[in-house]
């Protein structure tokens, strides 16, 4: 059964909202140089929200027969009836006030298939020969997936989103398992990326290895790789939403309301996002089975519009449902899946050879909450850090367990590099994220770590 | 009793389909299909309002197999004939595509055959239980925290029944039931002297592989106000200072150290390598099994599936291989590993400890954490008094917070809920912003003293996550409370501001 069927019967049973979806995927892991596992999955969803007076009932599960989709919309009506009234009830938007049909992905694909691997295979296959010859251990991961959803209302609105990625993570390590470096690349198919060009790049920082330098816990200038940044830029918008805000809980929160027109960071950071990016197409409308601070079920269909988070290191917009912006006087900003940290046009080669002393961060790892007041996160370096002298990579660093805020880095940022397209280790490609290096100065190490 | 909604659907038929397909391809060595069918309901409440309730039933299936040593994995949701005989051939067209890629041939220690059904027990399934009284009463427990004065008050509560139905070419035929829930009531009051944010402070009740019995008889009603008055009192108490303490760290604090420093530590998949490039290794290499000092010779960590009301407790794992219980780490020394099948034989062991989980039917079983836990003094049943008397200058540690270690299970950090002085051998009031880091042969090596049967706790996360594409599972680990001397422990507010 197609999703837009799915939409019809769920509509047609009296549903306020309906979505049906399908998903594909293919994906293989690799170890010491082998494929270990691999899978192909396939799914259909069916969501149906009910309304009653303002009480909401949601009902989700995967697709079984028409006759499955009439009895969730059986259920969510039953939840909806014992609910108390929904604190974020609003009219349902009609089709005049939701998101045009022009959202979608150019050229996405309906589903990921076996042969979708078969692009990355001879390479895959050669860098791992290459591997075995070098004495290189390589373990890695590759995964393609398709998805597509179908929105309906009971107010007439009818939009389709799909999205397609794919990614290509490794990870070589030297055959005593002493050193090791880390890549990872996302691209909306496997035939877009190229394992043997990573590989290479990966062999050259692996080589940077050879030469070790210990040095102690303390405050350093670094550069943070890309995917670094994205998993420092990421938690920072994880947080960023006007009820938080307004309630006092998180690190958007001034003296007197948000701090949304404060200079927060350095003048060097913007962030935007935009749905409808050609590199990172997201569905540009509101999908919701369950009310939060991010978003809220009446609110299913509204348009994602392109916006601007950040301009010249002040805040500018925080995430926004219809309810709570109408209730405390903010603007209406949905949640976007994609995520943009501007850059320049400087290269990390370039922003390397303009170091006099750095280290060079290519990857974070297991970042966790410390203080929310201050969004103090703690995590690790992991699988490449470098000191950087007189323009050079000199050798690579131990490990370190970091203590820092995403505020505190985005204030000390002094320099912003090229952004690209960045596979964010913490999140994985479950967001597409654009992100630049950049020099950080005074980065807090507060221990080192003996992991390698 | 099973849930007839699950028993009803076509799984002799499904399995049967299966089990052709494979036996007509070509090459097929060994495959096996799981059909799950779970419910999951999440309700959410803030003060007065219901923010969400929401209700989902993920079913389908899972084929695995083996060709000509390679693995292959499809699943589908499209639960028919030919849904399931498509996804063996996808299986196989996977297992075939990929195998001039593999080098190291699968291979499955042996299981002697099981045709059993396994119920986990609970007294109320939460399922069968009308959500409005849930809802009520979760409203009731943030109305009494505001009572006492609380500016906010949230509770969530993520609720699962799983049923899972696993055939194989071997003769194998399992049916499973457990259900499991995790309620979290939270309340908040504004840091007027610190921050002038919110701070908020999380009850005791934890997951539990129990029903709605659990939650009803936590105390939720009593501890609400409770809650509120150790926030109020955490709130005004002195911040740390920074330096080594003797630690008492309670149940509710020490299973996630258990968990991230141990449990992974001895996973067999991650000592392999098979995690290298995502969750990660361990420093406790095979090569040192029988002789790694983990910690002191007061530190007994065993491994099960059995321990009543687990999280990860189940008659079978994914692989079909029955639940046991093991040794991972005796006096203090790296004894044993988490197996599953295929990790058992490269061993060369004679049977997996099955440690086999996949957390839905989409995915591939991984080699997951059973029940982890630190066993209590065998000697005596220390009381947390005990404790408590052979300390100076020190803190006792009462629920999870913030955690963080790094991909070889050596240097970590973790803070907790709340945090008592304790002077002379006696509790002398709270302290606020403590982390304590270490390094994990460090800690254990610091561990002088561990409480008795009765004080003894199983607790867990729902949460877990390993794997590529990744998966959560859900896993307990009991402990008593324990003494570790000379624990470094950071400001972690002035951590930020360093």
């Amino acid at each position: 059964m197609t999703p837009e069927k799915i939409v019809e019967l769920g509509l047609a049973e009296g549903m306020a909202v309906a979505v049906g979806g399908k998903a594909t995927s293919v994906n293989f892991r690799l170890a010491n140089n082998s494929v270990t596992t691999n899978g192909r999955e396939e799914s259909s969803s069916v969501g149906m929200v009910a309304l009653e007076q303002g009480r909401v009932g949601v009902q989700a599960g995967d697709l079984i027969d028409s006759s499955y989709v009439a009895e969730l919309a059986r259920q969510a009506r039953v939840r909806a009836q014992q609910s108390p009234e929904a604190p974020d009830a609003m009219p349902l938007l009609t089709p005049g006030e939701a998101a045009s049909r022009d959202g979608d992905a150019p050229g996405a694909a309906a589903e990921a298939l076996p042969a979708d691997l078969e692009p990355i295979l001879d390479s895959v296959g050669g860098i791992l020969e290459q591997a075995r010859s070098a004495g290189i251990r390589c373990f890695g991961y590759a995964q393609a997936t398709a998805s597509q959803e179908q929105l309906g209302t009971s107010t007439g609105v009818s939009l389709e989103g799909r999205r397609q990625n794919a990614s290509l993570t490794l990870t070589l390590k030297t055959s005593d398992l002493r050193r090791s470096v880390w890549g990872g690349a996302t691209a909306r198919r496997l035939a877009d990326l190229d394992p043997t060009a990573m590989y290479r790049g990966l062999s050259q920082r692996l080589a940077w290895t050879e030469k070790s330098v210990a040095l102690p816990a303390g405050h350093y200038q670094v550069l943070l790789a890309p995917s670094a940044t994205s998993d420092m830029v990421v938690r920072l918008m994880w947080e960023m939403h006007a009820r938080g805000a307004d309630e006092g809980r998180t690190v958007f929160a001034g003296k007197s309301g948000s701090r949304v027109g404060e200079a927060m960071y350095s003048s060097a950071v913007n962030l935007e996002s935009d749905p409808l990016d050609p590199q990172m197409v997201v569905p540009n409308f509101v999908r919701c089975l369950g009310s939060s601070e991010y978003a809220s079920v009446f609110d299913n269909g509204l348009a994602v519009p392109a916006t601007v988070w950040v301009e010249g290191g002040v805040q500018q917009e925080l995430i926004c449902p219809r309810r709570w912006a109408q209730d405390h006087g903010h603007p209406v900003r949905p949640d976007v899946d994609n995520l943009t940290m501007r850059g320049t046009d400087t290269s990390l080669d370039q922003m390397i050879a303009s170091s006099e002393r750095a280290l060079l961060v290519t990857s974070l790892w297991y970042i966790r909450d410390v203080d929310r007041a201050t969004l103090l996160l703690t995590g690790l370096t992991r699988d490449g850090v470098f000191l950087i002298e007189h323009g050079e990579v000199v050798g690579a660093v131990n490990n370190f367990r970091f203590n820092e805020s995403p505020v505190g880095v985005l204030q000390r940022t002094v320099e912003v590099g090229k952004s690209e397209l960045a596979f964010s280790r913490e999140v994985g490609d479950e967001l597409f994220i654009k992100a630049p290096p950049i020099r950080v100065e005074n980065f807090f190490m507060s221990s080192v770590s003996d992991a390698i | 009793m099973l849930d007839p909604e699950f028993t009803g659907l076509p799984l002799d038929q499904l399995c049967s389909a299966a089990l052709e397909a494979m036996a007509s391809a070509k090459g097929i060595g060994y495959g096996d299909i799981r059909i799950h069918r779970d419910r999951i309901q999440g309700i959410h409440v803030r003060e007065h309002d219901l923010i969400s309730l929401s209700e989902s039933e993920p079913r389908g299936f899972g084929v695995r197999l083996v060709v000509d040593g390679s693995w292959g994995f499809a699943a589908s949701s499209d639960m028919t004939v030919a849904g399931v005989t498509r996804a063996v051939a996808a299986a196989a067209e996977m297992a075939r595509l990929l195998r001039p890629l593999v080098e190291e041939r699968v291979e499955l220690a042996p299981e002697p055959v099981h045709q059993e059904t396994w119920i986990g027990e609970v007294e109320i399934n939460p399922f069968q239980v009308a959500s409005e009284r849930k809802v009520d009463f979760m409203l009731d427990a943030t109305a009494r925290c505001l009572e006492a004065g609380a500016k906010f008050a949230e509770f969530s509560c993520l609720q699962v029944q799983e049923n899972r139905y696993f055939v194989s070419t071997e003769g194998s035929r399992i049916t499973q039931q457990r259900v499991r829930l995790h309620p979290v009531l939270q309340a908040g009051l504004v840091d007027e002297r610190g921050s002038g944010l919110v701070e908020t402070m999380r009850s005791t009740a934890r997951p539990v592989g129990r029903g709605w019995e659990y939650v009803e008889s936590h105390g939720f009603p009593a501890e609400a106000e409770e809650m509120v008055g150790w926030l109020r009192e955490k709130l005004a108490s002195p911040s740390i200072s920074p330096g080594a303490y003797d630690l008492v760290i309670d149940p509710s604090n020490l299973w996630l150290t258990i968990h991230e420093s141990v449990a992974h530590g001895t996973e067999l998949d991650r000592a392999l390598g098979y995690e290298a490039n995502y969750a990660g290794t361990t420093f406790a290499t095979p090569d040192q099994v029988g002789s790694l000092k983990y910690g002191s010779p007061r530190m007994h960590i065993t491994g099960d599936r059995l321990e009543p009301h687990g999280l990860a407790t189940v008659g079978f794992d994914d692989e079909g291989v029955a639940a046991q219980r093991w040794d991972i780490i005796n006096d203090g020394i790296l004894v044993g590993y988490q197996l599953n099948r295929q990790m058992a034989h490269k061993f060369h062991l004679p049977r997996s400890n099955g440690c086999a989980f996949a957390d839905s039917w989409s995915h591939l079983p991984l080699q997951r954490m059973p029940n982890v836990s630190l066993q209590p003094d065998p000697d005596h049943d220390t009381t947390l008094g005990e404790l408590f008397s052979g300390v100076e200058e020190g803190i006792y540690i009462l629920g999870d917070k913030s955690w963080s270690i790094d991909m070889q299970r050596y240097n970590f950090q973790f803070t907790g809920q709340r945090f008592y002085r304790i002077h002379k051998g006696q509790l002398a009031g709270q302290l606020r912003d403590v982390a304590y880091q270490s390094r994990t042969p460090d800690f254990w090596g610091r561990l002088e003293a561990v409480g008795g049967r009765s004080a003894w706790q199983l607790h867990g996360a729902f949460n877990c996550g390993k794997g590529e594409p990744g998966q959560v599972a859900p896993v307990s680990h009991g402990c008593a409370p324990a003494l570790f001397r000379q624990v470094n422990v950071l400001n972690a507010r002035h951590e930020g501001q360093e």
